[in-house]
């Protein structure tokens, strides 16, 4: 009998996948090798083949090969697809019972077994009819949603099972009211609350300023503010924290300036009298967090705000100008309020980004402790209280989702949109001329202090001890970087590097699929994937750093001390990028072109190749370039996950700050900036327009 | 593109069933010490024995929830370094495997089985004496006189000067709290930190901080292990090592199998090592001033001799237990913490 096609395909498709999963079988570890991939010896490697040492998991070739005659026989399609989908479920259910009962972790043969099911899963719902049949698409739900269920709800759901059970395992359901009663925690989500409103407050304040400078402003100035735009998204968020103490700490140059002049016996205090300045340790606790996160963050409200600020019909101010109203005026009673939803848009992010924000109030944190800090200290000092960790986990998620859901359901979508405004052509009504000149003042000293932190920051590296000894000297870029490559800076750099380059591709590619499936398909499990972005979005770093110290720590699935939870991690935190990349850019394409190649009978993943992809084709380039940025500065999430052979740059960086090398923190993290700034322009040039810009 | 996955799959097995290493044996070292004396101690051991060695490095308190959490299927053998309170913990909760040493006769009296269970799980492989270091060219710069006791930190002239690490987040500063305890009486103790955090400037999150801080001139005083501070002079900072005359407390760096340890015949030869005068003079090469509990080993002329120092009976079983270490901590975190300065 002739068949089809189509069902050729299917069978095909069906025949490979359960292939390689028998092969993978017999060939790839059943169990987790105990030294890791590459370090296993011969006879270790061995003893892992499930055939070899664990006779029970001979069933699973057996239900592998009982795809082939289910998928080749010529029943009908809901049989057959019924059937496929069952058996993939139960076979799945049996391999997780046999791993979860004894606790042992899954090896990487198992992994590969896994995803095997999930096509073959795909299939069978294909089949049913599941999204028109098309197989590709939902290959990519399963996988989508598999990679949620893992690695989004698994682990947040290991936050919450923790902090309801003790040390000992019992189950103690009011241990979360417990710990956040006790003493010195209010305190804590005060110091949270406190700093991130005023951080809110002051970047969106700063944040308006410079936007109506930058859009409104006659001055040439204004072009300066485009460093705004790449600074932030090159420098791992706590050198500036870092400046900042070189430049105010106790032995930071402006104390030793004002020593000079004001310290007892300076230059303007006579001989006999008490200095009227005494170096102290002002910048540390909140001044020094909010001045740190205030700098760091200002850029990203200024953003949202030009956005909103370029977005606006130029008609309405001219409206108001020919109506003999002022400038003032017009700014007051007309662009204000139409910047308004841009305004608390910036105030929420501001707000949830310092929440969430680590860095910063490690580095400079003194005696004032935030919910992030915290929960690292629970965790990782004397302390070692993971009750505690998970209830200041769960405070600052229920914090942030709050902010996020809000932001959602007011602020309209604009939280997914990126910034991209289309500049309206038109009369900008100009700034009133007496604001443009304390504008102009105001914006050159900000620019000027920003100048001050980056040059300290590359200087700092130059001289022996900052603060005591300012000799010129290559010493702490000599121990980074000429000891070989297996000491010093090399090992975390490469890391950095090899996890980001890596993660980078496959975030851009899972975003831009996920912005795909959200945007584009109905059916049943959407609302899986969308509250899964939602937590993607809205979970802080420290809260994933936490989250997955706890859920991926023991069997079934054992991944840290690995490379694969720092490069999954690295997707996951990258992912918003991704996905508001993807989101953006098919907006932008008109649906009925995917149509059109829908109705001439091309299958999904053709459509995506052939019309969508070369669409889209800058935007992976944009997000993948965006993602490798990100990754390779961040910090909140992976400093719970890097161990000693999988050190990352910022984790390196983080624990010279904190052993006090400073010296050698900031020559490092110079080479970070650098390193990012030179990539970025290099991406520039390359797709031309200044992309990346506008994917922050 | 199934093929390629075929071909990176079978490209993948052949790599591994060539690439793989051939050693005697193998070891897993949980290090909770410095990350260049773990390296080079685990470096010399494998070299020495051929032995595959593989180290992963945290504090002692993960380290010990580590093995907490790998309790019924452990994966590593031996836990080097790191304060004894979590080793004793471990040994408590029937984590380690007793271990007598053919080495033990060249240990000292006090480091030969110091942890609460007195069942020789774990052995002191170093210690540290607490103390304090004063930066001198400050001292000089303000013209103050040189402190020489606990009680004199609390003088007013040192207000805003003193650093010493938060015992919420570090063990060092445990350890320094238990001390002044055990000098005057819990509440003596209590009134005199309240007097102290008047004159500290900040409490850091990391022990080794202040000595750090006090070399770069941010702080006068720094109170913490003087080993640490040590090094700092060896640098070149202008620190004075002050061990205060009332007495004072010190660490001991535990060393411990694990139970259920995998690789147990090369875990003991490990501890032998480590215990030996070779291994103890490690420290001495890589600018580690620990003093060695191996009474044959040779001291490094920066370390401070137990012998010199007025040390107190530090009571490492009853401060090492949990339920004293959280009373203690939280005691400081109600009382002392929230004083307005």
């Amino acid at each position: 009998m002739q068949v089809s096609f189509g069902e050729r395909s299917f069978r095909v498709g069906i025949f490979t996948w359960a292939v390689i999963g028998v092969i993978s079988y017999w060939i790839l570890p059943w169990f987790a090798l105990e030294y890791g991939l590459f370090d296993a010896t011969m006879d270790e490697y061995w003893d892992t083949l499930g055939w070899k040492s664990h006779p029970v998991s001979m069933l699973t070739p057996v239900f592998l090969l009982l795809f082939i005659p289910i998928g080749w026989a010529n029943w009908s399609r809901e049989i057959q697809g019924r059937l496929l989908v069952s058996l993939a479920l139960v076979a799945t259910l049996l391999l997780a019972v046999d791993f979860i009962i004894p606790g042992r972790s899954m090896g990487l043969g198992t992994g590969v077994i896994l995803i095997v099911l999930a096509a073959l899963f795909s299939y069978g719902i294909a089949r049913l009819g599941f999204l028109q049949g098309d197989i590709f698409i939902s290959g990519a739900v399963t996988v989508v949603i598999f990679i949620i269920l893992v690695f989004v709800f698994y682990p947040v759901l290991q936050i919450f099972y923790k902090v309801a059970v003790t040390k000992e395992g019992d189950f103690a359901p009011f241990q979360f009211f417990n710990i956040i009663t006790s003493f010195g925690i209010g305190r804590v989500v005060l110091n949270t609350l406190l700093l991130a409103i005023s951080v809110g407050v002051a970047t969106t304040l700063l944040g308006l300023l410079f936007a109506l400078y930058s859009v409104r402003a006659t001055s040439p100035l204004r072009h300066l503010m485009r460093v705004f735009y790449i600074l932030p998204i090159i420098t791992p968020p706590f050198v500036v924290g870092m400046s900042l103490i070189l430049l105010f700490g106790r032995a930071g140059i402006l104390n030793d300036v004002l020593m000079y002049f004001f310290g007892s016996g300076g230059l303007f205090i006579p001989e006999g009298v008490e200095g009227i300045f005494e170096r102290s340790g002002y910048i540390y606790g909140f001044r020094g967090i909010f001045l740190a996160q205030v700098l760091s963050l200002t850029p990203v409200s200024y953003m949202v705000i030009v956005g909103m600020l370029t977005a606006i019909n130029p008609a309405m101010e001219e409206a108001s100008l020919t109506m003999r109203g002022s400038r003032w005026i017009t700014l007051k009673k007309v662009t204000l309020p139409l910047l308004a939803p841009g305004l608390a848009n910036a105030f929420l992010l501001g707000v949830i980004s310092s929440a969430a924000d680590f860095g910063n109030p490690l580095v400079l944190g003194g005696e004032y402790d935030v919910l992030s800090t915290e929960i690292y200290f629970s965790i990782a000092g004397a302390q070692l209280d993971f009750a505690k960790a998970a209830a200041l986990g769960i405070l600052l998620l229920v914090l942030s989702l709050t902010i996020f859901l809000i932001q959602k359901k007011y602020l309209g979508k604009k939280s997914f949109v990126t910034v991209t405004g289309v500049q309206t052509a038109g009369n900008v009504t100009p700034l009133p001329a007496r604001l443009q000149r304390y504008l102009s003042v105001f914006v050159c000293c900000w620019l000027l202090l920003i100048g001050i932190l980056y040059v300290s920051i590359f200087l700092g590296g130059f001289v022996k001890q900052w603060g005591a000894d300012y000799t010129l000297t290559f010493m702490h870029h000599k121990e980074l970087w000429t000891n070989g490559f297996s000491s010093g800076g090399w090992p975390s750099f490469m890391n950095s590097l090899i996890f980001s380059f890596i993660a980078a591709p496959l975030t851009a590619i899972l975003g831009i699929l996920i912005a795909y499936i959200l945007t584009r398909k109905r059916f049943v499990g959407h609302g899986v994937i969308d509250f899964g972005t939602v937590l993607i979005f809205a979970v802080p770093g420290t809260v994933t750093g936490i989250a997955y110290i706890m859920a991926f720590n023991t069997a079934p699935i054992e991944l840290t001390g690995t490379a694969i939870i720092l490069v999954i991690t690295m997707i996951i935190r990258a992912m918003p990028v991704g996905i508001r990349g993807g989101m953006s850019a098919l907006s932008q394409i008109s649906p009925s072109l995917e149509e059109a190649s829908l109705l001439q009978r091309a299958g999904s993943f053709k459509t995506l190749r052939s019309v969508l992809l070369p669409l889209l084709r800058s935007t992976i380039i944009s997000s993948t370039a965006y993602s490798f940025i990100r990754s390779m500065t961040t910090v909140s999430a992976v400093i719970f996950l890097a161990s000693a052979g999988t050190n990352v740059a910022t984790t390196y960086i983080l624990s010279r700050v904190e052993s006090g090398d400073n010296g050698v923190a900031v020559a490092y993290g110079s080479v970070l900036i650098l390193t990012m700034l030179a990539f970025t322009l290099l991406v520039q040039a390359v797709t031309g327009r200044s992309r990346i810009e506008k994917q922050m | 593109m199934k093929l390629r996955t075929l071909l990176t799959v079978a490209g993948l097995s052949i790599i591994m069933t060539t690439g793989s290493a051939m050693a005697k044996g193998r070891l897993v070292v949980y290090c909770s010490n410095e990350p260049n004396a773990c390296q080079t101690a685990v470096d010399l051991f494998g070299k020495k024995n051929d032995i595959k060695v593989q180290m992963t490095r945290s504090g002692s308190g993960s380290t010990y929830a580590k093995i907490l959490a790998e309790k019924d299927n452990p994966k590593g053998d031996v836990w080097y370094a790191g304060t004894l309170d979590p080793h004793s913990q471990a040994g408590v909760n029937g984590l380690l495997e007793a271990y007598e040493s053919p080495v033990l006769p060249e240990i000292g009296e006090a480091f030969k089985n110091p942890a609460t269970n007195k069942k020789h799980m774990t052995t002191g492989v170093y210690a540290g004496v607490l103390g304090y270091s004063v930066n001198t060219k400050l001292l000089a710069e303000k013209n103050l006189p040189m402190p020489q006791s606990w009680a004199d930190l609390t003088k007013p002239e040192y207000k805003g000067l003193v650093q010493v690490a938060s015992p919420q987040s570090s063990g060092t500063a445990y350890t320094a709290l238990a001390t002044l305890v055990q000098i005057w009486g819990e509440d003596d103790a209590f009134a005199y930190l309240a007097k102290l955090h008047m004159n500290v400037g900040q409490y850091t999150k990391s022990g080794s901080a202040p000595g750090k801080a006090a070399a770069r001139g941010e702080t006068l005083i720094g109170i913490g292990f003087l080993h640490d501070h040590a090094k700092q002079i060896k640098n070149g900072f202008p620190l004075e090592l002050v061990v205060p005359t009332e007495g004072t407390g010190y660490e001991i760096g535990g060393l411990s199998i694990i139970k259920g340890a995998r690789n147990l015949e090369n875990a003991k030869k490990f501890v032998d090592f480590m215990l030996s005068k070779e291994g103890q003079e490690i420290g001495g090469t890589i600018d580690m001033f620990q003093v060695p509990t191996n009474v044959t080993a040779a001291v490094p002329k920066e370390a401070i001799r137990l012998e010199d120092v007025n040390l107190i009976e530090y009571d490492f079983v009853k401060y090492g237990t949990e339920e004293m270490r959280s009373h203690l901590i939280d005691r400081w975190a109600k009382e002392v913490k929230p004083l307005k300065r």
